[in-house]
Parts: C-alpha cells; structure tokens; sequence
C-alpha cells in the first residue's frame, strides 16, 4: 500500500549576480534531489543583479529547504527563501 | 600600485607566489606549456612537484593544505588532463578542503568547437566545487585568482576549479595585483547585526543546557581542525568536565591520551562514545554533519538528546539530523563564548560509564586484536607498533578501507593536523599522493602512509614522484590479498561470496627496487617492532610490506542499516546496547 503524499508547488526566489553559471549552480540541486523543475527564470532587477525564480512540483518541502540552504551558499547569491 | 606588462602565465604564477604558495603539484601537457615555459626558470621560491597522474597532483595537494593550514594548488592541461582531477575535486568537496585547481583550456575562440582535448570543466565541476570559473583573457587573471584564493579558504573551504585558455596564458597584461578590491567586488554576504543578535542568544541556551546536563556529550569533527579550535574545545571539555567524542576527520584534535576523550564516533567507532549518543541528555556537535557513518539509522539516533549543532555551513542543519539549538558561526569564536559561561559539574556516574565501555572493549576487541597467538601479522599489531616508534611529529596518512580503520582506531594522536584521510567521499588511492603532498608541506616531520594493497596499487605511480622529488614518505603495506572492508562485508552480509576481491599482487620489494627506494618486509610479531624501528629511523623514503593475516575484519562495527545501539563485535552477533 503506498502512502498518497500531497504535491504542491513551490517557488524559490533566490537575489544574486546575473552570472552565466548560476542556473547550472541552481538546476544541480534540484537534480541531485530528483526534482524536475517546472521553470527557472532570471529577472535583472539592477544592473549586473537580480533574482532567480524556480517553481517545481513536490511532496518534499524538508528537501525544498535544504535548497534553499545550498542556493544560500552559492557565492553569488545574497538570499533566498521559498513559498508554496 | 607598480604597473609592468607580462604574460598572462606570468601574471598567474605571481599571483600563487603572493597568496603565500610555494609548491605546486601538476602534470604538464600542450595546453598548459606557457606557464610551465614560464616556471622553467621563475626567479621566485614557487617549486613544483611533477606527479605521474594528475589524480596524484591533486590528492598531494589535499595532503598539503590539509597538514599546512594553507592552500593546495594543483595543475593540468586541458582535456583529459583536466578530467582526471574529477575524482579529487569531489573528494575536497566532501571533506572541505581548500585546494586551487588550474586546468587550461582551449582558445577562447574555440570553445565549444569539440577542439582537441577541450571538455567543460566548468560545467562538469558545478557539483562539486565551492566555485569555478573560466577565464578567457589575461587581464582577468589577477582579480579572479585572488577571489579563487579567498573563496577557496573562507566560511567552509573547498576546491575552487580555475580554467584558463590558452590564449589568456600567452596574451600581455599590465600586472596590477589588488587582492581587497577583487574580494570587495565578489560582493559576499556578510553577517547582519539581527543575525549575530541571534547568535548570541543561542550561545547563551546552550551554555544553559550544557550547565544543567547530566550527561553531555561532545562530538568534534574536522570544522575544529579548520578554525584551529583544539585549545578551546580543551578548555571547554575541562571546565565543565565534559566528555569529548570525535569523528573520523575530528581524531586528533583533543589528544588521544586525553583524559576526557572517550573516542571515534561512528560505524567502526569506540563503543563508549557510540554508547555515549545513545545515553545522552545533550549533544554539542561542532564542525561535524552527522555523516550517515557517523549515525546509523537515523530514526534511532541519540534518542534522549537535545543537540546543539554549531557549523560554519547552514545548510549542514536539519540536513541528517535536526537541532534544538542551530548555531551558525566559525567553531573557535563560538567555543571561547561558551567558555566564558560553562560551570564545572560533577558527572562521575556519566564519566564512569565510559570507562566501563573503554574496558568492554578492551577485553572484547581489542586485547584479541593485538594478541600474539598464532603468530600470523595483525593489522591492528603494525599500527599500534607505529604508534610506539614513530616521534611525536609523525603525520599519519591512511589510504581507504580496513587500513583506515586500523589506522584511526589503534593509532595515537598527540599533534595537530597529524591524521591524514579520505573521509566523505572514501578515495581508494588517496594514501600515496597525498602523503608525497604532507611530505612536501612538512619537510621536518616523519610522514607515514598506511595503505592497504588494493589501494596502494590506484595510485602507485606515484613511487615516480618520490623518485623524482626526493620527498620522504614512509610506506606502510598491510597486504593481506584482498580488498578488504569490501571482503568484510562480503563475508558478513553475502556469506563469504568473495567475489573480485581477491589480490594476486606483484612482488612490491622487487617493484621497490625498481623505483630505488629501500624497503623491508615483515610478516611475524617477533620482528615487528625491529622492522618499525628500521622504517621510522631510515633516511628518504622507506617501504615496508606487512604481509597481514588474509580474512581480518575490523570490529567494532555498527551495520548500515542499524542504530548506534546495536554493534557487532564479532561475525554474526549482533549485540546490543540500547539498556545500561
């Protein structure tokens, strides 16, 4: 019997540096934890700076933390959070 | 700022010169020859190590930041060369070492034409490097490199990867270095005056839950080697006379003789401090994130403490296991302000319960490990002999496997930055290089690589850059025949189907005599300890082949799948601890 688990959809919402490699950065978290993403967008808010948006579908909101977590830790960003 | 035109491999080598490196590891090829045409005749004191594999250029500059304190620097040439650190690059990812990797690349103007030997090392690095970056004209090479430098060594350290192409290297550039104004430009998040607020009150629970604990416990892991914690982490253990447990990576930073150290965490672990999570009201847990090697089954782990988790790295908490007190700041400033407040506490019951665990482990495990029955070698009897003759100074480098284990367990710690290992990612082969690189960082201590013959042979190409060198290892061989941890689970879960795990080994004292290094073999307890001496007192390099008894496992041993409770000391019984 498998247990039903209520998907919902997140948005990470990540201020940083518009640098070439930091959807990559962004997208291989989101690999490694086997979540598709349903879109990645970078809106430049100021020259050479913006913010990257990432909305996915998943039951896993502990995994979409520690996301969080690691964008945080990506050089060229200054934050992120999530909502649902 | 004095402004003069050079080459961009110039501009590169002055750069490494002046963030305080003088050795560089590498392996040369067609892409990177401007920087060595360059190092044929540098008038400075940068000295290059050439290896045999650029695998080994990068495991021996592991070995040098990790023994130094400072920054490893490796190099290769583009394509293969540079896909050949991949191995080691995850390995400093894992284990946060600091190590600048320089791969060249291709013309910029050929990127992304499948030119001869041109791979994306940025994009195949981007999981597991802190940072990388590609540089593609020689202008950017000063600024970048001082950022390198920085983020390499900063916050948590790690491999940084730097991809230069060939244009960059050979192209002129007004040298104008400003390593402030490159930091200032990464514009990297610093702390806010809310966040530090916090801090400071979580300091301040913690130092009440330790003061009211009747059986604390803490677990220090490599983060108190990075922030050159070790007085501090003392000084606490001692004023509030708590006991200290320690990770694979943590070994040495309390001494092993130390009367509050009760031992290694984890799944070949000492029983008491196993025992000790289990027992515990609170946990401090600093600089270490609660490896799955370290906790078993999570769903068991430390089920009557509160834990408190200080680490650099946020995204260490809540990741394995979650804390009631999160404290995110560098491990040496958080434990002085812990000092300020931490009350001495009577905790003998508690201090005696280790100590009634030390003895079951004597008498269990580790009196038959180093008995002298039947006369066939002991892994744990070699280390151990190592332990007795080998000064004070000694640096222990292990390779992966049943030798690491034997090595952490039975080896004695009595100096900073004196254990050397591949933990996270577990490299067979790491042993050898990155001795040859505590070697070159260490030139007045007495480095001893103990490897096992399955790892040994992964990288022993590097006896060449012994050869060459002239650097001092000395070589320890446990060989028994066999992969062995992989033969030990073979036989405690797959009943004994050893399947390619079986060594047929060449004859490593002609292999020895090939490569001019002296060497000895020992295979009885009887000549052990004239064999160590002969080792440990030899000039240059030495290799001594320890023929071990063949099917050796190494317990204690908690099993993947279960909690810290329950621990195998033998084949097939698993014993429990869960009740005093």
């Amino acid at each position: 019997m498998t247990l039903y688990m209520k998907t919902k959809k997140f948005t990470i919402t990540a201020i940083g540096k518009h640098r070439l490699d930091i959807l990559n950065r962004i997208s291989a978290l989101y690999l490694q934890k086997q979540i598709p993403v349903e879109s990645i967008v970078f809106e430049e808010t100021e020259k050479g700076k913006g913010k990257y948006q990432i909305v996915c579908c998943t039951s896993e909101e502990d995994s979409i933390k520690r996301i969080v977590n690691q964008i945080c830790n990506i050089v060229d960003i200054s934050k992120a959070s999530y909502k649902i | 700022m004095k402004k003069e035109k050079i080459n961009g491999a110039e501009a590169l080598l002055r750069t490494i010169e002046a963030e305080g490196i003088d050795t560089i590891f590498g392996y040369p090829g067609g892409t990177i020859i401007p920087i060595y045409d360059k190092l044929y005749d540098w008038p400075g004191n940068l000295k290059h190590i050439l290896v045999r594999h650029e695998q080994g250029a990068f495991h021996a500059a592991e070995g040098y930041a990790r023994s130094t304190g400072k920054v490893g620097v490796c190099m290769a040439t583009a394509g293969p060369g540079a896909t050949n650190f991949i191995t080691g690059i995850a390995d400093a990812m894992m284990d946060s070492t600091p190590v600048i990797c320089i791969t060249a690349q291709v013309n910029a103007d050929k990127l992304g034409t499948n030119f001869f030997q041109e791979t994306d090392m940025i994009g195949i690095t981007i999981p597991i490097t802190k940072w990388n970056r590609q540089i593609t004209s020689a202008h950017e090479i000063p600024a970048v490199m001082a950022q390198a430098f920085h983020i390499a060594r900063s916050g948590r350290p790690g491999p940084v990867v730097i991809s230069l192409t060939k244009n960059a290297q050979v192209e002129m550039v007004e040298y104008v270095f400003n390593p402030g104004k490159a930091i200032r430009e990464l514009g990297l998040r610093k702390v806010t005056s809310r966040e530090k607020r916090i801090t400071s009150e979580n300091i301040k629970r913690a130092t009440e839950l330790l003061n009211s604990s009747l059986k604390p416990l803490i677990i220090a892991g490599q983060g108190i080697n990075i922030s050159l914690a070790w007085k501090e982490l003392e000084e606490l253990a001692v004023q509030g006379n708590i006991p200290v447990a320690t990770t694979l990576l943590g070994l040495g930073c309390i001494n092993s003789n130390h009367p509050l150290n009760v031992g290694m965490v984890g799944m070949h672990g000492n029983i008491a401090p196993n025992s000790m999570t289990q027992q515990a009201d609170v946990i401090l847990a600093v600089g270490m994130r609660f490896s799955d090697r370290v906790t078993g089954d999570i769903k068991g782990y430390a089920p009557r403490a509160r834990i408190i988790h200080i680490d650099i790295d946020r995204s260490e908490f809540g990741k394995n296991i979650k804390a009631g007190i999160k404290i995110q700041a560098d491990a040496r400033e958080v434990l002085t302000q812990l000092c300020q407040g931490i009350q001495y506490r009577d905790r003998q019951e508690w201090l005696d319960f280790a100590k009634e665990k030390k003895e079951l482990e004597r008498q269990k495990i580790i009196v038959p490990q180093l008995s002298k029955d039947d006369g066939a070698l002991k892994m744990a009897q070699v280390i151990e002999a190592i332990s007795r003759h080998a000064g004070q100074e000694r640096i222990i480098v292990s390779d992966v496997g049943q030798n690491q284990m034997f090595c952490a367990r039975y080896s004695r710690f009595e100096r900073r930055r004196g254990w050397i290992t591949s933990g996270g990612l577990g490299t067979m082969g790491f042993g050898l290089p990155a001795a040859v690189g505590v070697a070159a960082g260490n030139p007045h201590s007495t480095v001893i690589a103990v490897m096992g013959d399955g790892g040994f042979q992964m990288n022993i190409q590097e006896l060449g850059t012994l050869l060459q060198s002239g650097l001092a290892v000395k070589m320890v061989l446990l060989n028994n025949s066999y992969l062995g941890m992989v033969r030990q689970w073979q036989d405690l879960f797959f009943k004994k189907r050893y399947s390619a795990t079986h060594l047929i080994n060449p004859d490593f004292q002609t292999l020895m005599k090939a490569y001019h290094i002296p060497c000895s073999q020992v295979a009885t307890h009887g000549e052990l300890d004239e064999k160590i001496k002969e080792m440990v007192t030899a000039k240059g390099s030495f290799f001594l082949e320890a023929i071990v008894r063949q099917e050796e496992n190494v317990f204690p041993m908690i099993p993947a799948d279960r909690t810290l409770d329950d621990i195998i000391y033998e084949n097939e019984k698993i014993h429990h601890h869960g009740n005093r």
